[in-house]
């Protein structure tokens, strides 16, 4: 799609983005020039261990207690954990520490931020996205 | 021959004409469906953070409401466009093989139009507001999907699960008729939302399946520019059928480009557990929001043909503070 498009203005700029964009796992990540703004944001963090069905229970109770996470799902993508919470007070690397401090409980389960192909995050690179999408969201293979 | 007898023949040659006719538009499985839509313009959420976007609906939703008929099926159809709409709208259905000037024209506010159609080909169909400028009216919402399933059900295989997805661009500012014929657009949307299926990302659903199952995907691109460059990934489309039609049968495709207007319907059987994101492989359409990802466990609940219901947030969405405009 967008051939002709690509040749104007706003898609040079998207396309010459891409390119100073980190390339994780031959993924091309895009991100929102209003990160800053907005609130609520998605974390996905891959969970990993023999013992990750038990530690479902601690984890959705105590991450509930992190400040700024409004909800955690457990059910959604199997064996991934997805996290809701405010830009403004969550941080991504600090979120997944603590999520593995409460894993720590529960050997073996870990936590490692998901960045695969269809990952998001918080980090802000300043890209243009649509509106209304305010996280970092990576494809490719 | 006699005058008489000569019009006695032309008379039993007319009425066997007319019966004739009557079997070929009306055979004896064939159906006759009352379709009635309603042209609203109405605003509709169209991402996770619960952006509303001001847009012109077939029954107040975008898409408009799946049709699905059976190859044969005669298709009585009413569009009202209500006193309370500002544009004109009208309705061109792709499955349908009859006069456009007569049948597609715009109708105003206030004013009704009828017409009939048999739907003769099986297959996955656009369908569309015609009234001009045509390309604001597709952007703004007035596409769907109509599905003319094969009267010989065993032309293909039996899916174990079906989806509808329709691509389509989004443009913040629906008013803009140049930027739509700049392409300049802002999102790419499946089912209306940007995101929509994308678990990833706040708001996000998903699409379910079961290891092993067969599902189908019914796949239009309303456009109104770009096409889409349909791809599973982690997949391979195990049958591509262009059209919908199982006539039209493609095996082994990694990417099968659909125009704009156009339609394709797509089996993958997913093999193992794990989440398979269907997307556009143009990957300005994906990355702005034509994302699908298909999650494959074995305890995916069963589920019919997707419903076409407006994007709903899974948790409320109050407190969040609306992304301001550039």
């Amino acid at each position: 799609m967008g051939r002709p498009a690509l040749a104007d203005c706003s898609s040079k700029l998207f396309m010459s983005t891409f390119f100073l964009l980190r390339l994780t796992f031959s993924c091309i990540v895009m991100s929102s020039p209003v990160l800053a703004q907005a609130a609520d944001k998605r974390i996905t963090l891959l969970l990993t261990g023999a013992a990750c069905p038990q530690s479902r229970a601690a984890l959705e109770r105590k991450v509930l207690e992190v400040p700024g996470v409004r909800q955690i799902d457990l059910h959604t993508v199997p064996d991934h954990v997805l996290i809701d919470g405010d830009t403004a007070v969550v941080d991504v690397e600090l979120l997944a520490s603590q999520v593995n401090a409460i894993l720590a409980t529960h050997p073996p389960c870990r936590a490692t931020i998901m960045t695969s192909c269809i990952s998001s995050d918080f980090r802000v690179i300043g890209a243009q996205a649509a509106p209304g999408i305010s996280s970092i969201v990576q494809i490719g293979h | 021959m006699t005058q008489s007898s000569r019009a006695s023949c032309l008379l039993a040659g007319a009425a066997s004409l007319l019966a004739a006719g009557i079997t070929i538009s009306s055979p004896a499985w064939a159906k006759t469906h009352e379709i009635a839509m309603t042209a609203l313009e109405t605003d509709v959420v169209i991402d996770g953070s619960g952006e509303k976007y001001a847009a012109w609906t077939f029954n107040g939703q975008m898409p408009g409401p799946v049709v699905r008929v059976s190859e044969g099926d005669t298709i009585n159809f009413t569009l009202t466009n209500p006193a309370e709409n500002k544009n004109p709208h009208a309705m061109d259905f792709h499955a349908a093989e009859i006069d456009f000037l007569k049948n597609y024209r715009a109708i105003n506010a206030g004013e009704t139009i009828s017409y009939t159609f048999v739907a003769k080909k099986p297959g996955v169909f656009f369908y569309h507001c015609g009234a001009p400028p045509m390309i604001q009216h597709v952007a703004r919402g007035m596409f769907g999907a109509i599905i003319v399933d094969p009267k010989n059900a065993k032309a293909w295989p039996k899916a174990n699960r079906e989806y509808v997805l329709i691509q389509s661009e989004y443009f913040k500012n629906p008013g803009d008729v140049q930027a739509m014929f700049d392409r300049k657009l802002d999102g790419m949307m499946f089912n209306g939302g940007i995101f929509k299926y994308h678990p990833f990302v706040t708001g996000g659903g998903k699409l379910d399946a079961k290891p092993g199952e067969r599902v189908r995907i019914y796949f239009v691109n309303a456009g109104p520019n770009e096409f889409s460059s349909f791809h599973p990934i982690g997949e391979i489309w195990d049958n591509v059928y262009e059209s919908g039609n199982p006539g039209n049968s493609l095996r082994g495709v990694q990417t099968y480009v659909v125009g704009p207007g156009s339609a394709a319907t797509f089996d993958v059987v997913v093999e193992s557990a794990g989440a398979y994101p269907l997307v556009t492989h143009s990957l300005t359409g994906a990355l702005r929001g034509a994302i699908a990802v298909l999650v494959a466990s074995p305890d995916a609940k069963p589920a019919p043909l997707m419903p076409m219901v407006p994007w709903k947030v899974a948790t409320p969405q109050t407190e969040i503070t609306p992304v301001p405009t550039p």
